[in-house]
């Protein structure tokens, strides 16, 4: 649906915001501190309407006679539940801190403690196919990386450690520069086209 | 630990388990477990956005302010309406206002952060790294840090190019500058073969640290539960 | 190769082929033989005599429809018509067609400029595929012959001749060309018509059925058309993965070798490993720290998952511990919802030796939601951004300041000595460096900006700490910042638990990903190189 005032509220509300880091005038300073404000408070209603959505979606699914119900059932209940303690009691009380320290983390840290398995079956992977000069510099900078990481058992190897050092400061540096300064000239392009309307991702063309 | 801890120290080692088991294969324990863990974050954040903002800084501002703030307040809570029709399908469009709003203020945002934050420090340390002076106060061997200066400069503008390059196209003429850039973005990819095999292993150290946790609070509790026993 | 234009639609086709590529039409219609006026005649029974309507004798027919009736009646009556015979081979089509063709061949042909008859390219089942010629033959089976009971069909125009079923045999015959002309210049020509006889037999024209009529071809097209449509909307099963695969196997091994590389120095509480001597971005944090007036503010930013808890909580813990001996005030936030809960969780835990009170030595601000917009508005004007704590204590009811003694006076975030960020992510990390770097540059802020991030952030946050100007002024990176960080001050209990682990761990993992890697790339090629000596000795 074409809205000429939705790309008006954009272009108009990102100047704003856009112009106060630029210049000091305590008109602008001021529009763009209540702008800003009623940003945050917006994003927070954002992301009720999406875990509200989430249930929503779940309670569809739990009702209908599906194969993976049980799954969205068990969703509906622990939300139901974390949203009972947490919501009655308080976020940060000692039987919400129960819920989010005795389930939350250990699955959460459990999923990312099975990643260490997958990463070193990738890294073993890499050199399954014929390699080239890219990979034998990937993997050879993770190893050296990870054997520096640790102690190494208090075994001193000349050399290595200042290795790792100037790997981190040097080559390393320089790549992510690289990228840094990519991803930036990437987001002001993408910022810029939607200030000038080019870009209405909010359905407004 | 109390009664409430033991439980809670069982139940975290079974959901250790469970997800664990996902190495052994998918299978459905796994993906309950991993139900769980969404409903609970999901309701934590709900929870935290309700108590941390909702309230405070839309609803109340409305009862209890004065007259001022109680009219400045009613903005942000005619677009948390429109905003909350994106949960109806039918109505999802009168949301696209805020929504129109909030991308707004983050292109400006992003842009604004990218430009002061990123791009004009990042370009200043890349011209600073054959500044001479600047580099005696950090390092008293001054030949050897303007050869890393070097080496940093030559891998950022060719990082750049790899990463630029792809954009480019046209005349022959360009095409010939096109063919430099390769180049130079050929040299640059070792740069972040580099810097990913970096970020590989500080990924892996990250979860091997999250493994070496779970593997310290399971060795407690049956520590705990043997030490129960042997009593 | 020669080609020739279809005479239905026109495109080039093979000499060879009988039919059209694209629309199937007949290419050669005067060789087929099988059509009378634009109706291809079916190999006719006594049934199937009757059911076409006309009760004709063998007399009333031509005598080459005699002699293909005398050919077929040699074979048992299985072609058409009969209502066992509902569902034929496809090869019975094909071969009455056939015979039917043979037999007409030396025969006058009746009209060479027959239109495209649909029904008949079909019978040659080499030109179409097998489930396509399945498809039209049950179409064609004794069903749509019982329709031939109809004294007349209606033929649309947009499919002439129809079907073979659909049309009525009219032959030629003297009857049926009417009676002899004697009068005027058409005298004594047949078949003329007559104004008078036309005006005088005038009746109600027949009601013809406006609904659709199709011919079994396109019903055929049209059931594989929806047939493919909803094959496209039905899930394709999963191919079935092995249980024992060569992969999970692997996967198993890894994990088996890694999870006792770091079970044994945590079963037997080795604590062998040192800490590692110096760390140049650990040192400068602990400088800062050293330089910390008595009671200063810091604000706290508690950016990071669950997930990573237990490695940001064991590299902060040192350093936070050295922040809280210096007796600092501290300030919490998060721009993650879950941040609030992981900095309750740290304060009771980690630093439940400190006797830090809430709301007197620490407040935790809780969640600041938007990413970096919110960030912005946060470090602009914290008085209008939060005005709650996470456990509901008002923050600035007097004017001008906080009624909490940890806020002060704080009017903005350069009014912290220190803000120090625990993260993970590096969308995070940039969103903390970029809002607040450039606010802390200026020469004349002694606010610094000291980041504690997980081992994985370390290429994305260096150039921002090893850059001048420096947007970061001090780096804790992963356990090995943090051991080196707890070597310079104390305070290795945590530590110490993980330092052992991690350090078999990183090494057991290089030598699998050196050993694995390269045992899978040399043993296949070393494998290779041998059966390649082993074909050239012979």
């Amino acid at each position: 649906m074409k809205n000429p005032v939705y790309t008006a509220i954009a272009i108009g509300v990102g100047i704003v915001v856009l112009l106060g880091y630029f210049l000091q005038i305590d008109l602008l300073a001021n529009l763009r501190i209540v702008l800003l404000e009623w940003a945050t408070i917006l994003v927070a209603v954002a992301l009720l309407v999406g875990i509200v959505n989430l249930f929503v979606v779940h309670f569809r699914k739990s009702a209908a006679d599906q194969q993976n119900r049980i799954n969205s059932i068990v969703l509906i209940v622990s939300m139901t539940i974390t949203l009972l303690v947490a919501g009655w009691f308080g976020p940060t009380h000692t039987y919400s801190l129960w819920i989010f320290n005795y389930i939350q983390i250990p699955i959460e840290a459990s999923l990312m403690a099975i990643l260490t398995v997958m990463l070193i079956y990738a890294g073993i992977r890499l050199l399954r196919r014929k390699p080239n000069l890219l990979t034998i510099v990937f993997i050879a900078t993770a190893v050296i990386i990870l054997l520096m990481s640790g102690a190494l058992f208090g075994i001193d190897i000349p050399g290595l450690s200042e290795l790792r050092i100037w790997i981190g400061k040097v080559p390393a540096v320089a790549g992510a520069r690289g990228i840094l300064l990519g991803v930036s000239l990437g987001i002001v392009a993408a910022g810029l086209r939607i200030l000038i309307g080019a870009d209405r991702p909010y359905g407004g063309s | 630990m109390s009664f409430g801890d033991w439980i809670g120290a069982f139940l975290g080692f079974v959901l250790t388990l469970l997800v664990f088991s996902y190495l052994i294969g998918d299978n459905p324990l796994f993906r309950i477990t991993l139900h769980i863990f969404i409903g609970v974050s999901a309701g934590f954040a709900a929870v935290v956005a309700i108590y941390n903002v909702i309230l405070p800084q839309l609803l109340e501002p409305i009862f209890i302010s004065n007259r001022n703030e109680q009219i400045l307040a009613i903005f942000p809570l005619i677009l948390a309406g429109l905003l909350i029709t994106k949960i109806s399908h039918r109505f999802a469009f009168i949301g696209n206002l805020p929504m129109s709003y909030l991308v707004g203020v983050s292109a400006a945002v992003a842009i604004g952060g990218a430009v002061t934050g990123t791009l004009i420090p990042q370009l200043l340390a890349s011209m600073n790294l054959l500044d001479v002076q600047a580099s005696q106060v950090f390092d008293a061997n001054v030949g050897l840090r303007l050869l890393n200066g070097v080496i940093i400069l030559i891998g950022t503008l060719a990082s750049l190019a790899y990463f630029q390059f792809g954009t480019l196209s046209g005349s022959s003429q360009r095409n010939q500058f096109q063919s430099w850039i390769e180049g130079i973005g050929k040299i640059g990819q070792i740069f972040i073969a580099i810097m990913f095999g970096f970020l590989f292993a500080g990924i892996f150290s990250a979860a091997l640290t999250a493994l070496i946790g779970r593997v310290i609070t399971s060795l407690d509790f049956l520590r705990g539960i043997l030490g129960l026993f042997l009593q | 190769m020669d080609q020739i234009s279809c005479p239905s639609c026109g495109k080039p086709n093979s000499v060879d082929n009988k039919f059209c590529d694209f629309c199937l039409s007949a290419l050669h219609p005067e060789s087929s033989g099988e059509e009378v006026f634009g109706a291809p005649i079916p190999p006719l029974s006594g049934e199937n005599r009757e059911g076409l309507g006309g009760h004709e004798s063998d007399a009333e027919a031509p005598d080459w429809l005699s002699e293909l009736e005398r050919s077929k009646e040699a074979e048992p009556e299985e072609s058409l018509g009969t209502e066992a015979d509902e569902k034929l081979p496809a090869d019975a089509v094909t071969d009455w067609m056939s015979e039917v063709s043979e037999e007409d061949e030396g025969k006058p042909e009746p009209d060479s400029a027959a239109p495209f008859l649909p029904d008949q390219e079909i019978s040659d089942s080499q030109e179409i595929p097998h489930w396509l010629n399945d498809a039209l033959i049950e179409e064609e089976s004794p069903g749509s012959i019982e329709d031939e009971d109809l004294p007349e069909i209606p033929i649309s125009s947009d499919a002439p001749g129809s079907s073979l079923e659909d049309l009525p045999v009219t032959p030629f015959s003297d009857e049926t060309l009417g009676d002899l002309e004697n009068a005027g210049p058409l005298a004594g020509l047949k078949g003329i018509l007559s104004a008078e006889a036309g005006a005088a037999r005038a009746k109600t024209p027949k009601a013809y059925s406006s609904s659709l009529r199709i011919s079994s071809s396109q019903r055929a097209h049209i059931e594989l058309l929806t047939g493919l449509v909803e094959e496209e909307g039905q899930p394709l099963p999963l191919p079935e993965r092995k249980a024992l695969s060569q992969q999970n196997v692997m996967r198993w091994v890894i994990g088996l070798v890694l999870f006792v590389a770091v079970l044994w120095p945590l079963v037997v509480s080795s604590e062998q490993m040192p800490f590692p001597v110096y760390d140049e971005g650990s040192s400068e944090v602990n400088r800062l720290i050293n330089q910390l007036p008595e009671n200063a503010r810091v604000l706290v930013g508690f950016d990071f998952e669950p997930g990573l808890a237990a490695e940001l909580e064991a590299a902060a813990d040192p350093v936070i511990n050295h922040i809280m001996d210096q007796g600092a005030l501290l300030t919490l936030i998060s721009t993650s919802p879950n941040g609030p809960i992981l900095a309750e969780r740290f304060m009771q835990s980690t630093q439940s030796g400190h006797q830090y009170i809430n709301g007197l030595d620490y407040i935790n601000l809780g969640y600041l939601p938007g990413g970096a917009a919110g960030l912005v508005s946060f470090l602009d004007n914290p008085q209008g951004t939060i005005s709650f704590s996470i456990d509901g204590i008002p923050l600035w009811e007097t004017e001008g300041g906080s009624n909490v003694p940890v806020l002060g006076d704080i009017d903005q975030v350069t009014d912290y000595e220190m803000v120090l960020v625990m993260v993970d992510d590096p969308e995070t990390a940039r969103a903390w460096i970029e809002q607040l770097g450039p606010r802390l540059s200026d020469p004349l802020e002694l606010t610094s900006l000291v980041l504690i991030t997980s081992a994985q952030l370390e290429p994305v946050v260096r150039p921002y700490y090893d850059g001048i100007p420096q947007m970061v002024n001090g780096l804790v990176v992963g356990l090995r910042g943090g051991a080196a960080y707890a070597r310079l001050v104390g305070g290795e209990d945590l530590l110490s638990q993980y330092w052992d682990a991690f350090s078999w761990g990183t090494f057991v993992a290089a030598m699998l990903i050196l050993v694995g890697g390269l045992g899978y790339y040399v043993v296949p090629e070393l494998t290779r190189t041998a059966k390649g000596q082993d074909k050239v000795e012979p």
